[in-house]
């Protein structure tokens, strides 16, 4: 080895000999005990207010399937007569006070399912000509009806909820009238949605002559742009049902908003105790497939509805933290107390 | 002038020379082994030499004999033409050459003998002794005499004083049979063992008897010739029960050839050793290849044995910062990139395997497909690459300080099923956690003060977000050394997902067929309950591996855990002792 060859000794750099300076943490008992009783502290109080919250909100809900033979809607289940308009009766033991939301509940309806969430078209909905008239490949079978292109094309949209539910409160015993809850339709959908994500085909003509060479999905009984004709601003692919119901579920179990119920200005509540009506349109079968349908009125606070499991969760994990920081605390003092005696002896 | 040379082989253990003098006269010089230099020499003081020889081995020094006879010129010709012959012989050429060498040497006078001290390198000692303290069998295979070897070993600490030297070598076994030897020296060795196992000490307690094992090639070659009668498997499994009640074993007179034969014997051995051969001469080579790491010292016989390894150093004593920091670093980096690798896969893959039982069965995904493609890829490769790059569990010097720390890792301690099994229960509990913890905050509930409801992607992202979270946080708790590149890639990381998750639902991207995840990311924010999910569920994961953690250091602590907490109290503890010393001599600061 002569003293002309290149050294091959790497640099003496501090990242090259691993030398970098660093911060060499390790989790004794003495660290993580502050942290165990820290989470309890925090978690506890925090799962009190959300169960307490939680328990504040009102939510009923009404199976309306018709199944067993005394339910009023069990004439519905093999109707003589469309449309079948079938009424269920209902009290309400409280007052529901602030905004109440109007939902409707399927169960054992796979929105989930992988070939139905791929059954859409999203550029049609974003309101793309082409794709409006030649829509996706993943729509079919529903791509074309009557050789037309069908739009909105796709199994999500073909199988639409078109039930309608009103709402009657019955004012007092003794007066038989009943009284309209004024429901608002608008206000349901996710503003993204309604304002970008789905758009109307352009163009300055009428809404049907936009829509026109396009022909409406096989269940459905009137086509896109007559979902909402005295509002042009919910009608044809911004209908704020419709942007509801493409929004797939996570799970077979769901419900989806309906209605809003605004409060009041004065200072009745938006909801009192009392008896109600609930007058169904009943369109949407579901009983081929063993699904029931239901109808929620469910007031909101700041966490939303009513999930108990939130709160009972954060208390759970805060108490079972604090718990085991008091095990922790107790091993620690019996093994600090033995270990002491063998590190003097180093 | 330089006629011929007999090139120097390792069986014969010989070389030689053949010089014409200026005078014209022809010589043959010669110089070996004594072993294989006293048999061929008719005349000089043979048994003067030979005692002195003796002498100096015993100092461990190492020995030559030299020779040399003249050759009248006829007998100059026809050496000549044999070695001629044996050279350009195309059949057996090796054997043609050592017939002529062995034809050539021969009726030699005897000149004398050379001693030369092999110095031992420097710390050689040193590193011998924190091997074996780290729970390392050292063994030593060399071509030396006996006497030389020994001594060596004497003074690199192998054998102590108060080793027990037992010894299997050719003088023994000629006065008993091999059977008898063996049987002898492993009762020696279980008569103290009883059943403890000798792993767990390095043997510096005074009360057990220290063995050190000596055998010499022909005593192994003997106990490695295959018998008909079946027994030689009997006299292996015999000898490698002396050698692991042994302390240190010294193998002398070793041919190349028998140095990988027992590396060999060792690697297939009941437990199945690693092995390590390290050496520095070209006779080591085949050991160096046979053995599972082979180690070339770059010295001053050449490259031979760097070449053919798969580590080189520049010295002997480099080995122990090799093995008891480096080697102890990759070990204890690579386990962890093992085994979180399968934990972060586990807890991505279960969820979406537990949807499909409230999905129908029909593989819909619960991610979106730009979240797939990228957790392994963005989300979670570059924390633990670089965790895998740069952790040390402990400090470099107190690695080199205390050899003994290394028994930690020693069989492969952290790549067992036992420990496999347990990333792989807590990758199934949290990915239990982030689903049915989804599931049961998000069924069939409004979770956004505007009584909308969430859709199957927010829900998907709430689980992937909650996961992404989890399994960085769990290798930043695993994390020991944070150098500013930890903090860059773990908080990068996690930055790195926020950020992607806003920008691809933040618009709607032409290129894309589907618009599926628009505003999901954002929407889900927006909900209280959404925060305050993903902080539970994060903390109810982390929870069970912490508990873990502190409770084994509590009641269960490995030596380097016990070296980590004592470094703590050390450094605490010292300026007292500074304070105090300084205030009784009186000096003021």
């Amino acid at each position: 080895p002569g003293g002309t060859t290149k050294t091959r000794r790497p640099d003496n750099t501090a990242f090259k000999q691993q030398r970098l300076p660093a911060w060499q943490p390790f989790l004794t008992a003495g660290t993580v005990l502050p942290t165990f009783f820290i989470i309890g502290l925090i978690f506890i109080p925090i799962g009190i207010g959300i169960f307490v919250t939680s328990n504040n909100i009102r939510e009923i809900e009404i199976d309306y399937t018709g199944i067993e033979p005394s339910s009023p809607c069990n004439k519905c289940l093999s109707p003589v007569e469309t449309p079948c308009i079938c009424t269920i009766n209902f009290t309400l033991e409280k007052s529901f006070e602030g905004n109440v939301f109007m939902y409707y509940g399927l169960s054992n309806f796979y929105q989930n399912h992988r070939r139905y969430v791929k059954s859409r078209d999203d550029s049609q909905l974003n309101g793309d000509r082409s794709a409006l008239l030649n829509p996706s490949k993943e729509c079919e079978p529903y791509r074309r009806n009557e050789d037309k292109p069908i739009a909105p094309c796709g199994a999500i949209a073909n199988s639409m909820f078109n039930d309608t539910l009103e709402l009657f409160l019955v004012a007092n015993e003794s007066d038989p009238t009943l009284m309209l809850i004024p429901l608002k339709r608008r206000g349901i959908a996710w503003w993204t949605d309604k304002n970008v994500k789905f758009r109307n085909p352009p163009g300055t003509e009428s809404l049907k002559e936009r829509f026109k060479d396009t022909t409406h999905p096989v269940n459905w009984l009137k086509p896109v742009y007559e979902l909402d004709p005295e509002d042009e601003d919910n009608n044809g692919f911004i209908n704020e049902d419709f942007i509801v119901w493409m929004r797939t579920a996570a799970l077979p179990t769901f419900r989806k908003l309906y209605r809003l119920i605004e409060r009041k200005n004065d200072l009745h509540p938006t909801l009192p105790a009392g008896r109600y009506y609930l007058n169904i349109t009943y369109n949407y079968p579901v009983h081929s497939f063993d699904g029931r349908k239901r109808m929620i009125l469910s007031t909101v606070s700041w966490m939303g509805g009513k999930n108990p499991f939130l709160g009972i969760a954060y208390i759970t994990i805060g108490s079972i933290s604090f718990l085991l920081g008091v095990v922790l605390l107790v091993i620690n003092h019996k093994y600090r107390n033995s270990s002491n005696t063998a590190d003097i002896t180093i | 002038e330089l006629l011929e040379i007999l090139s120097f082989d390792s069986v014969r253990r010989r070389m030689s020379v053949i010089v014409r003098a200026a005078t014209g006269e022809i010589y043959l010089f010669c110089k070996g082994a004594d072993s294989s230099i006293f048999p061929r020499v008719t005349e000089g003081r043979v048994d003067q030499i030979r005692a002195r020889v003796e002498r100096n081995a015993v100092e461990g020094l190492r020995t030559l004999c030299v020779a040399y006879k003249s050759m009248a010129p006829e007998e100059y010709e026809a050496a000549c033409r044999l070695l001629q012959t044996a050279k350009v012989a195309l059949q057996d050429r090796e054997k043609k050459l050592a017939e002529a060498y062995e034809q050539i040497e021969r009726d030699l006078i005897l000149l004398g003998a050379t001693a030369v001290e092999d110095r031992l390198q420097e710390k050689a000692a040193d590193t011998i002794e924190a091997l074996q303290k780290a729970g390392i069998k050292v063994w030593v295979l060399t071509g030396d005499k006996m006497e030389t070897a020994a001594a060596t070993c004497y003074a690199c600490k192998l054998f102590r004083r108060n080793t027990q030297l037992l010894e299997l070598t050719t003088k023994r076994i000629e006065e008993q049979s091999l059977h008898d030897v063996l049987f002898e020296l492993s009762k020696t060795v279980l008569r103290c063992s009883g059943s403890l196992t000798r792993d767990n000490f390095s043997g510096l307690s005074a009360d057990m008897q220290d063995y050190g094992l000596i055998i010499d090639g022909a005593a192994l070659s003997l106990i490695m010739k295959p018998r008909e009668d079946g027994s030689s498997s009997n006299y292996r499994e015999l000898f490698l029960e002396i050698c692991r009640n042994c302390s240190a074993v010294l193998c002398c007179r070793m041919a190349p050839l028998q140095k990988a034969q027992i590396v060999k014997l060792i690697k297939f051995s009941k437990e199945h050793p690693i092995t390590l051969a390290i050496g520095d001469g070209a006779n080591d080579v085949s050991m160096i290849l046979e053995a599972h790491v082979g180690i070339g010292v770059i010295g001053k016989e050449g490259r031979q044995a760097a070449r053919n390894s798969d580590y080189a150093i520049p010295k002997f004593k480099h080995l122990k910062k090799m093995l008891l920091v480096h080697g102890h670093f990759y070990y204890i980096r690579i386990s962890e990139l093992v085994q979180y690798f399968f934990y972060k896969n586990v807890c991505f893959i279960f969820p979406q395997f537990l949807y499909q039982f409230f999905c129908g069965f029909s593989q819909q995904t619960l991610y979106d497909t730009a979240y797939l493609t990228l957790y392994n890829i963005s989300f979670t490769s570059l924390p633990i690459l670089l965790y895998s790059l740069m952790e040390q569990h402990v400090g470099i010097d107190v690695l080199k300080r205390d050899p003994s720390l290394y028994r930690d890792i020693a069989k492969n301690a952290l790549l067992r099923w036992r420990v496999f099994t347990y990333w792989t229960f807590l990758g199934l509990f949290d990915a239990l956690v982030f689903f049915f913890g989804a599931y049961f905050m998000f069924e069939n509930t409004v979770v956004t003060s505007g009584g909308q409801m969430f859709g199957n992607w927010t829900f998907g992202t709430l689980v992937f977000t909650v996961m992404v979270f989890t399994v960085t946080l769990k290798l930043a708790l695993d994390t020991h050394y944070w150098t500013w590149i930890n903090h860059f890639v773990i908080w990068g990381s996690l930055l790195f997902y926020i950020v992607f998750s806003l920008l691809w639902g933040g618009i709607i991207w032409p290129f894309l067929s589907y618009q599926r995840m628009y505003y999901v990311f954002l929407h889900m924010l927006s909900s209280g309950p959404a925060w305050l999910g993903i902080i539970l569920l994060i903390t109810v994961s982390l929870l069970p591996d912490v508990l873990k953690k502190v409770l084994c250091r509590q009641l269960w602590p490995t030596a380097t855990e016990r070296t980590q907490a004592r470094n703590q109290c050390l450094s605490v503890e010292q300026p007292t002792v500074f304070m105090l010393s300084q205030t009784s001599s009186g000096l003021s600061f």
